[in-house]
């Protein structure tokens, strides 16, 4: 047994080479071999022959899909829709006295109370 | 032409220097300014440093006046030296608003000294008065603090009642401006010391009466506001604040009499506080705020305008309310905008921390239907996470979109970060996978295997989820883990490995795969009693696993020989066409023979006679008998064994070197011997290596020299030629090995005839001189020739010569001496050097060496 432990920017994903979904199965997964295999016979274009042959083999069975999975990206799971608790956007009496603070203080700024100190003789 | 002159002339009196005034009107004389300043620096003064600069700013001048150049010039950024700053602007008549700053260093540094110095004897002297005086001036001149200082130091010095009322009256006045000067959070502290200081201060009063209210402490408020109004009671705003105190501890209080437009702010307030609705007419922002809950437009910008021409404090509070306004109205971004003003403010209204979240976490969720993932990600906590579950999550999930988009175009570093961001957010097994393969993507190898255990902890438990991991995944997981904590550099990286590895062997069940690869890198990492117990488990339930007899034969073959043969006979039953099987069970028999032979156990014989009934001519099994053979003194049949195994594999090196060997050992094996050497020559497969090799043993083990002689004779003819040793190194190689054996100068003398043969761009008679020079004590002279032909070798790649050069030094040097050939060290350089400049030989004199290289050659030779 062999096992797969090499990450995909190595080995390239081989449903993207097949051409296929994650989720394709047995049957799809072989469609889709045999088509790029007549697409690409090996006498015409070996490399990409190559690589469709690779890909499959990796993931031909249950067993081995299951096996390459594990070292392949992962699209992001759906965000459930979800909400948080509502807000608070009542007018508080304690701002509208605090502002009503500010407004009298801002009359009175601290500098009109500075004295000029007396300079001894 | 207008021109603009400065006070300079009047400061020039005080020390100010001022050597350059720039032209008023820039257009008529663009450069004028410039030049003016220029031709002022050429002065001796300038040049002295003496000099002060100066440069006119004015509005018109610095948009027309290519000013960044002349603050290029060398003279004029002196301006940006240590110790020169601006002292002043001064005025120029003639402009509006035109500025002079002039720079001086001398004449600032010298005020201050003089004030410093006024001050010290002020108070060495104890005179209160002076020091008074000194603290005045700096409060006037803004620095309160230091005045305070000197206020204290006043008071203590104070000898007379009227002096030291001042010095007191004085400290009340400099801790009220302190107190008011103070940031928010020590206010409250630095007003009640001020009150201290005076406690009879209707103002220190009043001013912490506004300070406890913005507290909201309003009882502690109302009380300083009573305490006033005895002491003040005209005091402007008071009957303002004391009615809004008692309307926050009470919303039904009765307002008192303050003055017309305040009247109609606390009726609004009470209004707003009481009922929720202002009294119609109210002024603004009044009105405004008792209906700004519909969130229409006009009441937005309405508070949006209000809070904009007002101080901060009141800013705070309207830019708070229009951005709850604008979530009202559904304007999300707006509204983030608006409370992060507030927050900057100093808004601290307890409800704006939560709904700042709730509304962070609402135009996350949004930007996130619209798959926006970057400016959903943006609103990520900036570090740590937050308290909104929702918003950590849905943070995540946007960068987890930005980080996969980021590795599928090859972006690793950036979906790197994106990923570890996630991951703190909101952590998931997908998204470990992914880190982890980004890890790898950078070689970040240990983070790697922590995001592999991590994808393993998350995943699903119950067997029917479809994210389930089979026991299969799980051990080539835990193997993964381990590749990657191999591939870390980290101390205990190995033993983690080993574990990770024995943790996949217990997913592994009857998995003779798992199990097979878990036992094979176990005995890589040289854990071999781990190794077999993973064969043996394989083999306990599959007998006959072919591969696993073959990896546990193996093992035992490397580790404990004596019990390889077994294991590998049933293979051997079970495949007898393995490749590499015969071999391997030839060699296992061979050491298993010789190690009972070592025991003197008559088991040797029967490992012996079962080894060559499965591989009848195998060479190990041979050398295995010869030797048995030659311990009983069965000379013959030893001999015969020997020659039978050169003869069983005359181009397998390892085997032929062992039986030449040891048929040199057995005495009556001359002719065998003869028959080996001629096979083996005929071959053509043993290079030089191989006879020095035999000589080296031979040597070793002091036999027959005479066949060292025809050893080392092969060993020259088979030098030379593409991929093969160069006959200099195998002739230096040959007298060497001859020296050390003690022959005579004549045998060694046709050696040394050869090297010279060779020719001088050979080297190999430096080589031999070399080790002349060592034998007759001239140092000097054996390493000046061994770094010539050290040198030479390493530029011709002669790997051979490089190693018998450097045995030559091993063996022949003196006690202790230092490493001269080799590369790199210091000792090599400077003989390297000497070389260079004498290349014909040490110089008879050593005055003619240069004195630093002859410092360091007696430097050497002393250590």
């Amino acid at each position: 047994m062999s096992f797969e432990t090499s990450s995909n920017d190595r080995q390239g994903d081989p449903y993207e080479t097949l051409g296929v979904d994650r989720r394709a199965g047995d049957a799809e997964i072989k469609r889709a071999y045999f088509r790029l295999v007549r697409d690409h016979p090996p006498e015409q274009d070996p490399d990409r022959f190559r690589a469709v042959r690779s890909a499959y083999d990796r993931v031909r069975t249950e067993d081995r899909r299951r096996q390459v999975n594990l070292f392949l990206l992962q699209p992001a799971p759906p965000l459930a829709a979800r909400r948080g608790p509502a807000y608070d956007l009542s007018l508080h009496a304690g701002d509208v006295i605090a502002l009503a603070i500010e407004m009298v203080a801002a009359q009175f700024p601290a500098a009109l109370d500075y004295r000029e100190p007396k300079v001894p003789d | 032409m207008r021109e603009a002159r400065s006070s300079w002339g009047a400061n020039a009196g005080k020390g100010v220097w001022i050597c350059g005034v720039l032209r008023a009107d820039p257009v008529d004389r663009p450069n004028g300014g410039r030049e003016a300043v220029r031709r002022r620096l050429e002065r001796p003064s300038a040049k002295q440093g003496r000099s002060v600069l100066a440069v006119r700013i004015s509005r018109g001048a610095t948009r027309s006046i290519p000013f960044a150049a002349l603050l290029a010039s060398p003279k004029l950024s002196a301006m940006d030296r240590p110790g020169w700053r601006p002292i002043r602007p001064c005025d120029v008549r003639g402009r509006p608003e035109p500025v002079v700053v002039a720079c001086s260093r001398m004449k600032r540094a010298s005020k201050r000294q003089k004030q410093q110095q006024r001050l010290e004897t002020a108070k060495r002297r104890g005179d209160a008065k002076a020091i008074l005086r000194e603290a005045v001036r700096l409060l006037r001149s803004g620095e309160t603090s230091r005045a305070s200082g000197l206020a204290t130091v006043a008071a203590a010095s104070a000898r007379d009642e009227a002096t030291a009322r001042a010095a007191r009256e004085f400290r009340a006045v400099v801790l009220f401006r302190l107190a008011m000067e103070a940031p928010d959070a020590g206010k409250i502290a630095a007003l009640d010391e001020a009150l201290t200081a005076d406690p009879e201060s209707a103002r220190v009063r009043f001013h912490r009466a506004i300070a406890l209210l913005r507290e909201r402490r309003f009882e502690d408020a109302a009380a300083d506001l009573d305490a006033v109004a005895a002491l003040e009671p005209g005091r402007p705003g008071l009957a303002a604040l004391r009615s809004l105190a008692a309307l926050a501890v009470d919303p039904t209080a009765p307002l008192l009499q303050p003055t017309a437009p305040d009247a109609q702010m606390l009726q609004a307030v009470a209004g707003i506080v009481g009922s929720g609705k202002a009294p119609k007419g109210s002024p603004e922002p009044w009105a405004t705020l008792s209906k700004f809950s519909s969130g229409r437009r006009a009441d937005r910008e309405a508070l949006a305008t209000l809070s904009a021409g007002t101080g901060s404090r009141i800013a705070a509070i309207l830019r708070y309310y229009s951005g709850v306004a604008r979530v009202k109205a559904g304007d999300l971004a707006g509204a983030r905008t608006d409370w992060i003003e507030a927050t900057r403010l100093g808004y601290r209204g307890s409800r704006l921390p939560e709904n700042f979240r709730s509304l962070t976490r609402d135009l996350a969720v949004k930007l996130a239907s619209q798959c926006d993932w970057a400016g959903t990600a943006r609103l990520a906590p900036a570090s740590g996470e937050s308290e909104d579950r929702v918003l950590n999550e849905t943070a995540a999930a946007a960068l987890f979109h930005v980080g996969l988009e980021s590795a599928r175009a090859g972006r690793w570093p950036e979906a790197e970060n994106a990923w570890l961001r996630a991951n703190q957010l909101a952590g998931s097994r997908a998204l470990a996978q992914n880190l982890a393969l980004a890890s790898e993507a950078l070689g970040h190898w240990e983070q790697a295997a922590g995001a592999w255990r991590e994808m393993i902890r998350r995943r699903p438990r119950k067997a029917d989820s479809p994210d389930a991991l089979s026991d299969g995944q799980l051990a080539a997981l835990w193997m993964h883990v381990a590749e990657c904590l191999l591939q870390s550099d980290t101390d205990d990286s190995v033993d983690e490995a080993i574990r990770c590895i024995v943790k996949a062997t217990t997913f592994a069940g009857d998995d003779a795969g798992i199990r097979l690869e878990a036992g094979d890198r176990l005995a890589k990492l040289g854990e071999p009693d781990l190794a077999e117990k993973q064969f043996e488990i394989v083999m306990a339930r599959q007998p006959d696993n072919a591969d696993a007899l073959d990896a546990l034969g193996h093992l035992l073959l490397a580790h404990w020989p004596t019990e390889a043969p077994p294991i590998l006979k049933r293979l051997l039953e079970l495949e007898p066409d393995r490749p590499g099987l015969r071999e391997s069970l030839g060699v296992a028999y061979a050491a298993s023979a010789e190690y009972y032979r070592k025991l003197q156990s008559k088991r040797a014989e029967i490992e012996i006679i079962e080894g060559l009934l499965v591989s009848p001519e195998h060479p190990a099994i041979l050398i295995a008998l010869g030797k048995l053979r030659l311990g009983q003194g069965q000379f013959r049949d030893a001999g015969a064994a020997f020659n039978r195994a050169v003869h069983a594999a005359p181009t397998r090196a390892r085997y032929v070197d062992e039986a030449m060997h040891e048929l040199l050992h057995v005495p009556t094996a001359g002719a065998e011997l003869e028959s080996a050497f001629d096979l083996i020559r005929s071959g053509s497969q043993a290079g030089s290596e191989f006879w020095l090799s035999q000589v080296e043993q031979l040597m070793e083990c002091r036999l027959d020299q005479a066949w060292a002689e025809r050893f080392l004779d092969e060993a020259i003819k088979c030098a030379g030629g593409p991929g093969r040793s160069s006959r200099a190194a195998v002739i230096v190689a040959a007298y060497r090995l001859l020296d050390e054996a003690g022959v005579s100068e004549a045998r060694l003398a046709k050696y040394a005839q050869m090297a010279l043969d060779e020719g001088p761009d050979s080297k190999a008679i430096d080589a031999i001189n070399a080790i002349r020079a060592f034998v007759r004590k001239d140092y000097a002279t054996a390493y000046r020739l061994l770094v010539v032909a050290s040198q030479d070798a390493e530029k011709r790649g002669d790997v051979l010569m490089m190693r018998e050069l450097s045995l030559i030094e091993e063996l022949y040097e003196p006690h202790d001496a230092p490493s001269l050939v080799g590369n790199g060290s210091a000792e090599a350089r400077l003989v390297a050097e000497l070389i260079r400049l004498f290349p014909d030989g040490p110089p008879t004199d050593p005055r003619m060496i240069p004195k630093g290289l002859l410092n360091e050659l007696r430097n050497l030779f002393e250590r």
